[in-house]
């Protein structure tokens, strides 16, 4: 349930670390897993790690997927996923990621919201 | 799961007989013969019933009451550490899904009962609340019955979500048990 003012971690090498909501995409209030948003960047790192074609900024305004949700998400049989964190993976107007990297673990639920990309780039789903 | 209630449908007509008698008396044919009532189940809880019966066509085994029931004396306990392995595309059978983690309850609810296992996965926790009666499930395996240095004293651990209880990793007890089952 991320939504306006909403905090997401970054999980790509797009130089990004924390980024803000400022509005959700699609109809209604809040995001979840495989929404798109549109963020704010509010802290950016420099370092060897970063994809240097497409360095983000802070500041800098951006789309993003949510990846991760602290709000329980329900499957199929009924099982429910929760993650600690909120997270986020930076993405342009054609849905491509911004880096070239996923960092961290991400929900099943991209691949059944067509962004397959995101969840073969992601080292680990849940 | 469809199951005939054959109580509506008793309910329904009965009620239908009734507004007839009060228009239509008086175009009544005497001495009118009324229909026999059907007879009413012969269980009168039927939501029990039917919750059991719902439990029994999803147990085969009888192993997931054994696990997690209230009542069974060799039942797991919370602190435990679990492997679930589900089948991702259910109802196809083929590729499987694993889960490991740490049981933080389990929420006694009849056939709707479930249990909550935490783990680390690459740095972060995740919870997975999995319904016990579940045929999208196909094993739930108990890796290490008690896996913290405690006995813990309660039946929900959600004191372990504080980051100075660090758990110790499950992934070596996982591999273990995968290497045990191949050979």
């Amino acid at each position: 349930m991320i939504g306006l003012k909403g905090m997401l971690k970054v999980i790509d090498n797009s130089g990004a670390t924390l980024a803000e909501c400022i509005r959700v995409v699609r109809a209604g209030q809040f995001a979840s897993v495989g929404d798109e948003v549109v963020v704010v960047v509010k802290k950016s790192r420099t370092g060897p790690n970063i994809a240097t074609a497409n360095k983000v900024k802070r500041g800098d305004i951006h789309h993003a997927v949510v990846v991760r949700t602290k709000f329980p998400l329900r499957r199929a049989d009924g099982r429910y996923v929760r993650f600690d964190d909120n997270a986020c993976v930076l993405v342009n107007k054609d849905r491509e990621p911004v880096g070239t990297r996923i960092l961290s673990v991400v929900a099943n639920e991209l691949r059944m919201k067509n962004h397959t990309k995101l969840a073969s780039l992601a080292p680990r789903t849940v | 799961m469809e199951f005939a209630n054959p109580l509506r449908r008793t309910l329904s007509m009965n009620i239908g007989i009734f507004s007839f008698q009060k228009r239509f008396l008086h175009t009544l044919r005497r001495p009118f013969v009324f229909p026999k009532p059907l007879k009413g189940p012969k269980i009168k809880d039927v939501v029990s019933e039917y919750e059991k019966r719902y439990q029994n066509n999803m147990d085969v085994d009888g192993k997931r009451f054994q696990m997690f029931h209230r009542s069974q004396k060799d039942r797991v306990r919370p602190g435990a550490v679990l492997l679930v392995e589900s089948y991702s595309k259910y109802p196809i059978k083929e590729s499987i899904n694993r889960f490991a983690g740490y049981l933080l309850r389990v929420r006694h609810r009849g056939p709707k009962s479930s249990f909550l296992l935490r783990n680390n996965v690459m740095g972060v926790g995740v919870e997975v609340l999995f319904p016990v009666y579940s045929p999208q499930i196909k094993s739930i395996t108990v890796l290490k019955e008690n896996g913290i240095a405690k006995r813990p004293r309660r039946a929900y651990l959600s004191y372990l979500r504080q980051p100075r209880f660090r758990l110790a990793p499950v992934e070596p007890l996982v591999r273990k048990f995968m290497e045990g089952k191949k050979k």
